[in-house]
């Protein structure tokens, strides 16, 4: 079981910041293929986070597809190609919030019969209860395993305001997990 | 919170993420690649036209450039005697075949 969990942590990102930069670049000058090789490495994790995020599979794939949309239109004015997931992320977490704001109460419903074991369920619940601005830090964290300047840049916030925030989230979610 | 008490949140959310069914692939280069189309839709287009607008401008440029010798021989009398078109050759003085029979006539009455 240990050695189950050490391997998930060790388990690389998407693609480590600046391992695509070549790519990035020849997105940024309109190579849509070039786009597409980003957009189907990352989007896996992305999806993951969305769905936390949102409860929801539906709404996790539409914010993911506004996501790789919005990220296609910006991505000319990316200053640090290096950056690109960390800018990814934060784009997916702006887009998550938004969709989280235009729908409520009907998805509840739907948010119940996402969920596997009572563990993960409550964990979930857990997130889910959250205040969003500490569940974006632990999401994107600890699932999308950006640093916490990567973060910090992400959700253009201190970096000493997502330890803070990181803290408090732990705090809340560790009564869960006992 | 210790740092091993830390460890044991992180781990738990990162294998909760790791729960979730994952995309299909299709799904994903689907969604990829609509994101492309829709935005080539509204942002490649006008860029395709700036490139394509000096393209068809230079070759009209051409095209009237190659056009003017044409439109010369057609108009009025000319001066060469090379006949290009299917029309007879005018001279300042009258056509070809007016000039040809009014020396045939002179050489007659001669």
């Amino acid at each position: 079981m240990e050695a189950a969990e050490e391997t998930l942590v060790a388990k690389p990102r998407p693609a480590p910041e600046g391992g695509g930069g070549e790519t990035v670049r020849r997105a940024q000058g309109g190579d849509a293929d070039a786009f597409e090789e980003l957009a189907v490495a990352y989007a896996p994790r992305l999806y993951r986070m969305l769905v936390l995020r949102l409860g929801d599979e539906r709404d996790a794939r539409d914010a993911l597809q506004e996501t790789l949309l919005a990220a296609w239109q910006g991505l000319p004015r990316l200053r640090e190609p290096e950056h690109f997931w960390s800018w990814l992320a934060g784009i997916a977490a702006h887009k998550a919030a938004d969709a989280g704001r235009r729908r409520l109460p009907v998805a509840q419903a739907a948010e119940e019969a996402v969920g596997d074991s009572s563990v993960s369920l409550e964990l979930r619940e857990a997130i889910r209860a959250l205040p969003p601005h500490l569940r974006d830090v632990v999401l994107l964290r600890y699932v999308a395993q950006l640093s916490e300047e990567e973060t910090a840049r992400a959700l253009r916030i201190r970096v000493g305001t997502v330890k803070s925030r990181a803290a408090r989230a732990r705090q809340a979610l560790a009564e869960v997990i006992g | 919170m210790n740092e091993i008490e830390a460890k044991r949140v992180e781990r738990a959310v990162e294998r909760l993420a790791n729960e979730i069914e994952p995309l299909p692939d299709e799904e994903v280069a689907k969604i990829a690649y609509a994101a492309t189309v829709v935005a080539r839709a509204r942002s490649r287009r006008p860029r395709r036209w700036r490139i394509a607008a000096p393209v068809a401008l230079a070759g009209a440029a051409a095209a009237s450039l190659l056009a003017v010798p044409w439109v010369d021989r057609s108009d009025g009398p000319s001066t060469s005697s090379a006949a290009t078109s299917g029309e007879i050759v005018q001279f300042p003085e009258g056509s070809a075949l007016d000039r040809l029979l009014a020396a045939a006539q002179k050489g007659r009455n001669a």
